[in-house]
């Protein structure tokens, strides 16, 4: 499992739209793109009513990603840190990712002659120099922490654990999917915060066990054809000798 | 058969040589990437400027903030994590300063309006020309003393609203020196716009306008009792300190009738009518007192006679059961309430937000806070008291304008000061005033969206019959109006300190990151350079028409400022120096005060020096101008500093604002340092040549400091018995002290051991018109309002909501009614005050729509469904029409009350946040009858679909 996880704390955080923010600004994002958003949500009737915030629609960094699985060039990479990062150079624009993505992530900057995708790639640059990524880094609640996966699910645990029944008793991100370095945790059922209801075999299993015959099927298909064409060549070329020197065959 | 023929094998060649070329393709993937980004480049954090952030949005939490630049433009802004305040975290605002900075949306070059549009000119042409037009006006009532001066001749002369972005020392040009040199009333005050009342309250029942806590202090509250201060939207980048305090313990109760984001994160969360959080407040006393659960040693504070006839004929009338249905508060919530804040001791901690100030009941409802938070004995005691982001602390209002501005001294006895910071020209003086006003001189504020009233009608008659000048980051609404425009500089493009405006009671210094794009300047440079050229040489002696004439004799004979000054004010300065030395309050020995402050001092030479000379009574201005007072030592620290701090006796030092915001802190925290004593009504209680509450606010040590200066900065705490009364009231340990006197030293800076401040021991007797000591060196609760004349004991009153009170105070709805609904305005998360609303790229991008807060049930009555655009329309509309903006139909507020977020108007960059004009222009203009101040965030209305 990658080493570092992010606990998203969908109780703590207050909209203050810092983590949008500052992504935006440390990636140059183009207006209208959010590679993280805040969402709303309330519960009740007034005045017993409940409401929260959440920066939704990120990037889960699989442990097994979808979207590194489909990409035909191999633009797209897990790390052993976590962060599923990618190459724009070689991106080729063909969306593989944004379908196969269960979580609808990766965006295309379709106003671009040679589009490419673009999605959060953890701050890895800011990883490497031993900071925390940008949105974590600001958030001033505590509702985004990043830190070691596993010392993160025990602080997950302890905080549904203290928190009297508020929080759902779940961990959205620990096993589902074969487990993703964003964790969250929420007084909010995870389908009203739009995740998908997703088991925990990764996505890529069942398509990755079909693709990796292929090239089994394609060089027996190779050996099978290249045996076919042995035998057909030899065949017209007996044909051919045959008929060249009908002597021979008396003979 | 001929031209393109393609044979089967070139076909196939062609296809195979693609297919192979498209195998290549995934190898070595896309062409494009000869042209593309890279791969995920190390990450450079380019060169690092620490500062802190005034965001030229204009919040006053003065976070740390690091900006990063790279070939020359900064790139990004992040958080300082040792920074005292803010740890590390920041707001979008914060962060959103780049998008500002390069907004293509900036101003860049002056503007003058010509008939077609705007011309570009020169920084010379704009301000030979602006000079010109306000030394013409100026000449109209030269000649009369400024302290004769009506409040309605003020008002006329020129209007001019105060800097957002700026640092201390550029406040402290436009609030004070421009002002009062010029000298006009502010037309709105940028703080006084949302903290007006709460301040004059404060001043008026513990003489202090600011007695806050550092937000640091919450964690070691146990119970917070918070009146709708919503600063998890306002000042998220503090919520840290709430996580902490929460962690700790702490529990919060929160009044608002929108279950706003603080709601959400409080423990309880109670609904109540606008504008009834006072009676509330005198419930939750009523219960104290009935039960003896209020501080035992109140007595010590508060006259006892005074405070009894209080409790008789105030606080008695406020049952729970009376106050229910007034504020629809429940009798037994409130009774439930004032059993916590007795268990909770002396750490209950009270906050108080803007909304609750600007109502027409807010000057007396902020009184009776501040009443119940002496009663709970909260003030003294960490983790009690008041604690909230804002309004600033700022450490120019511990002593007298009067160092600034020679003329008269402040508020102290003077609530309608027209001069004060706390200025606000209402609406319903326009009449009187309008055909009269010769010019607006307005820097960084947007009053059109920021202010009430009808603005519009200002700027209009301004534009066609006067001249409005107008500095600004990027074109707005003002930009309709304004005859000249100037280009301002952002927050990252001047240096400057936090010392007037501190949230927090922190002083902090920043450098400017980069130099300002194109021609922009900073209020500092642009009020310089107008009032040089507006006065000139005029000398301070011109207070006194007769020390002026013997100047200007003087002068035209050929004799220096040196010698005019040695002739006419050096006796007098050397006199109060010398009586000061010998005639000053003795440290504190017991309840009485023996010696004279130095107000008294300076008063006693004045009124002597009119008489030896034979001068006027307005003689008495000029000698008890500090600057003049205080020039020699000012000119001795200057040289100490490598400044040239010598004033010259000049009315506007030019040279001195010149050398820049490092000069100007210099010279202004000297006399800080030596005037502090002056303040009317203030009295060290120990020695102030030992003790001093701004020697740690010197300039080479804020500068060392992540986050400055808490101030007073005392490096070693007294340490006190938390339940005795002790001497201090207001200002607590700091618990950020952070740095052990040791570790000061290590880094070379000695700060005196001091003990915490004293508190006010004056009090102003209305028969005597003059201050008397009383029980010296221990706080003066003040509950009949002396110091505003007239003001009585605190009580609560109905708000207007439109010039009259509500016919139906009830908590169901009536459709049938007018204007069935009260309207309240706020805040979103993403934007603060009145720049940059809607043209800020990264805010507008990332924050929420701008959308009107209804209930469910009552949208549904109206046929209304979320996302609907619908007509909001208070009494005003009949005169300016509706406000257009789409619905949030939600549970989070009450059936009978609808909230509007203010900040944008009809300039924006999506349409989506275009309307048609901004609330304020609608809103509530019915003033506080003690302060003027226009009651604007409560309102009547009703709703229909557009």
């Amino acid at each position: 499992m990658a080493k570092y996880g992010m606990l998203v704390d969908v109780g703590k955080c207050v909209g203050c739209h810092a983590c949008t923010a500052a992504c935006k600004v440390k990636n140059d994002i183009p207006d209208r793109v959010f590679w993280t958003k805040v969402g709303a949500y309330e519960q009740g009737t007034f005045p017993n009513v409940k409401a929260y915030s959440a920066p939704l629609g990120r990037c889960m960094h699989c442990e097994h990603p979808a979207c590194v699985s489909a990409c035909p060039v191999g633009a797209l990479q897990k790390t052993a840190e976590g962060p599923v990062v990618y190459d724009a150079r070689k991106c080729i624009g063909c969306r593989y990712c944004m379908t196969a993505c269960p979580f609808h992530v990766p965006k295309l900057n379709w106003d671009a002659l040679l589009p490419s995708i673009q999605k959060c790639y953890l701050c890895a640059d800011r990883l490497a120099a031993g900071l925390d990524p940008a949105c974590a880094s600001a958030c001033p609640t505590g509702a985004l922490k990043f830190g070691e996966r596993d010392a993160l699910l025990v602080e997950a645990r302890e905080r549904i654990r203290t928190s009297n029944g508020q929080y759902m008793n779940h961990i959205f991100g620990e096993k589902e999917l074969g487990g993703t370095t964003l964790l969250y945790i929420s007084p909010v059922p995870f389908e009203e915060l739009g995740f998908p209801t997703v088991g925990t075999e990764p996505v890529t299993k069942l398509s990755e066990q079909v693709v990796s015959y292929v090239p089994y099927e394609i060089g027996g298909l190779a050996v099978v054809l290249s045996g076919f064409y042995w035998f057909f060549q030899r065949r017209e070329r007996l044909q051919k000798e045959s008929a060249a020197h009908p002597e021979a065959k008396e003979g | 058969m001929n031209g393109m023929q393609v044979t089967r094998r070139q076909f196939l060649k062609l296809t195979a040589t693609a297919t192979a070329a498209l195998g290549l393709t995934e190898i070595f993937g896309s062409p494009k990437s000869l042209f593309a980004a890279g791969p995920i480049p190390p990450y450079v954090e380019g060169e690092v400027h620490y500062g802190y952030c005034r965001g030229t949005i204009g919040c006053m939490a003065y976070c740390g903030r690091r900006a990063h630049v790279k070939n020359g433009r900064v790139v990004d802004i992040t958080g300082w994590p040792e920074h005292l305040i803010s740890q590390g975290h920041l707001c979008a605002k914060g962060i959103a300063e780049v998008a500002t900075t390069y907004s293509p949306h900036r101003i860049l070059y002056p503007l003058k309006r010509t008939g077609k549009g705007f011309e570009r000119i020169s920084w010379d042409q704009a301000l030979e020309e602006i000079s010109s037009i306000l030394r013409e006006i100026r000449q109209e009532w030269y000649g009369k003393p400024l302290h004769q001066t009506t409040k309605q001749e003020q008002r006329r002369v020129i209007r001019y609203a105060t800097p957002r972005n700026s640092s201390g020392e550029q406040e402290f040009l436009s609030y004070m020196r421009f002002g009062r040199l010029f000298p006009s009333a502010p037309h709105y005050s940028g703080c006084v716009g949302c903290f007006g009342n709460w301040w004059r309250a404060s001043l008026a029942v513990t003489g202090f306008p600011y007695p806050i806590n550092a937000m640091s202090d919450l964690v070691n509250t146990k119970l917070y009792v918070n009146f709708g201060y919503n600063w998890a939207a306002t000042h998220p980048a503090l919520m840290h300190w709430f996580e902490k305090a929460k962690a700790n313990g702490m529990k919060m109760i929160y009044f608002d009738p929108r279950y706003s984001e603080m709601a959400a994160k409080a423990d309880e969360y109670i609904p109540l009518r606008p504008g009834t959080d006072g009676a509330v407040a005198l419930a939750i006393l009523n219960v104290l007192v009935e039960n003896n659960w209020t501080y035992p040693y109140l007595e010590y504070y508060v006259d006892k006679e005074e405070w009894d006839k209080f409790v008789k004929e105030v606080v008695k009338k406020y049952t729970p059961e009376r106050v229910e249905e007034i504020s629809w508060v429940p009798a037994g919530k409130i009774r439930e309430i004032a059993q916590k804040i007795h268990e909770a001791g002396r750490q209950v901690a009270f906050a108080w937000g803007t909304r609750i100030s600007t109502s027409t009941n807010g000057f007396n409802t902020c009184r009776i806070f501040n009443v119940l938070c002496l009663a709970t004995g909260g003030f003294g005691a960490s983790g009690g008291g008041i604690i909230q982001p804002k309004p600033a602390g700022v450490p120019s209002m511990y002593f007298p304008f009067a160092a600034m501005v020679p003329t008269n001294f402040p508020y102290k006895g003077q609530p309608d000061d027209p001069h004060g910071w706390w200025g606000w020209v209402p609406e319903s003086a326009y009449g009187e005033i309008i055909d009269d006003i010769k010019a607006g001189f307005i820097i960084g504020g947007n009053p059109i969206v920021r202010a009430a009233g009808d603005q519009r009608r200002v700027m209009e008659y301004l534009s066609n019959k006067g001249t409005l000048i107008y500095a600004t980051v990027e074109w707005n609404e003002m930009c309709e109006y304004a005859n000249y425009i100037l280009p301002l500089a952002t927050d990252l493009e001047t240096a400057g300190s936090t010392i007037l405006c501190g949230s927090n009671r922190c002083a902090q210094w920043r450098d400017a990151v980069i130099p300002p794009l194109g021609e922009a300047r900073s209020d500092m440079w642009i009020l310089n350079e107008v009032m040089a050229r507006v006065l000139g040489d005029e000398t301070f002696y011109r207070e006194c028409p007769d020390c002026e004439r013997e100047a200007k004799e003087m002068l035209a004979r050929g004799a220096s400022l040196d010698e005019v000054y040695d002739k006419l004010m050096k006796p007098w300065a050397d006199e109060i120096k010398k009586r000061w030395d010998e005639e000053r309050v003795k440290p504190w020995e017991g309840n009485m005060p023996t010696g004279k402050d130095l107000y008294t001092i300076i008063n006693e030479v004045a009124m002597e020096s009119a008489q030896a000379t034979g001068h006027g009574e307005a003689h008495r201005f000029v000698i008890r101008n500090l600057e003049l007072i205080f020039r020699e030592e000012l000119k001795a620290w200057g040289e100490k500093v490598g400044f040239d701090l010598d004033n010259k006796g000049l009315a506007w030092p030019y040279s001195i604002f010149k050398q820049g915001p490092e000069a100007l802190y210099h010279y202004w925290w000297k006399l800080h340092m030596l005037t502090w004593m002056v303040m009317p009504g203030s009295m060290p209680a120990m020695d102030p040549d030992k003790y001093h509450p701004f020697s740690g606010l010197r300039l080479d040590i804020i500068k060392k400091l992540p986050g400055g200066v808490i101030w007073p900065c005392p490096a070693a705490l007294m340490e006190m018995d938390p339940n005795y009364r002790g001497e201090t009231v207001f200002f607590q340990k700091s618990p950020m002290n952070w740095m052990t006197p040791e570790q000061m030293r290590g880094m070379g800076m000695e700060m005196p051991d001091m003990p915490l401040l004293w508190t006010p021991g004056m009090r102003w007797s209305d028969k005597e018109k003059k201050f008397l000591p009383w029980q010296m060196g221990k706080a003066v609760i003040d509950l009949r309002g002396e110091t505003w004349h007239g003001a009585g004991l605190p009580e609560w009153e109905e708000p207007l909501y439109y010039e009259q009170e509500l016919e139906n105070k009830g908590e169901d709805l009536n459709l049938s009614e007018e204007y069935p609904f009260i309207l309240i305005t706020g805040k979103l998360p993403q934007f603060i005050l009145s720049m940059t609303k809607g043209v800020n790229e990264v805010l507008v991008d990332v924050g929420d729509e701008p959308r009107v807060w209804i209930n469910a049930r009552s949208a549904a009555r109206l046929g209304i469904a979320d996302g609907d655009k619908v007509k909001i329309e208070t009494p005003r509309s009949k005169q300016f029409g509706p406000l257009t903006m789409r619905a949030k139909v939600t549970e989070r507020i009450h059936p009978r009350v609808i909230f509007c977020p203010h900040h944008t108007g009809s300039v924006a960059i999506r349409d989506e946040l275009k309307n048609e004009g901004g609330l304020n222009f609608l809103a509530n203009t019915s003033e506080d009858h003690f302060t003027e101040m226009p009651g604007y965030s409560h309102n009547l209305a009703r709703v229909t679909r557009a």
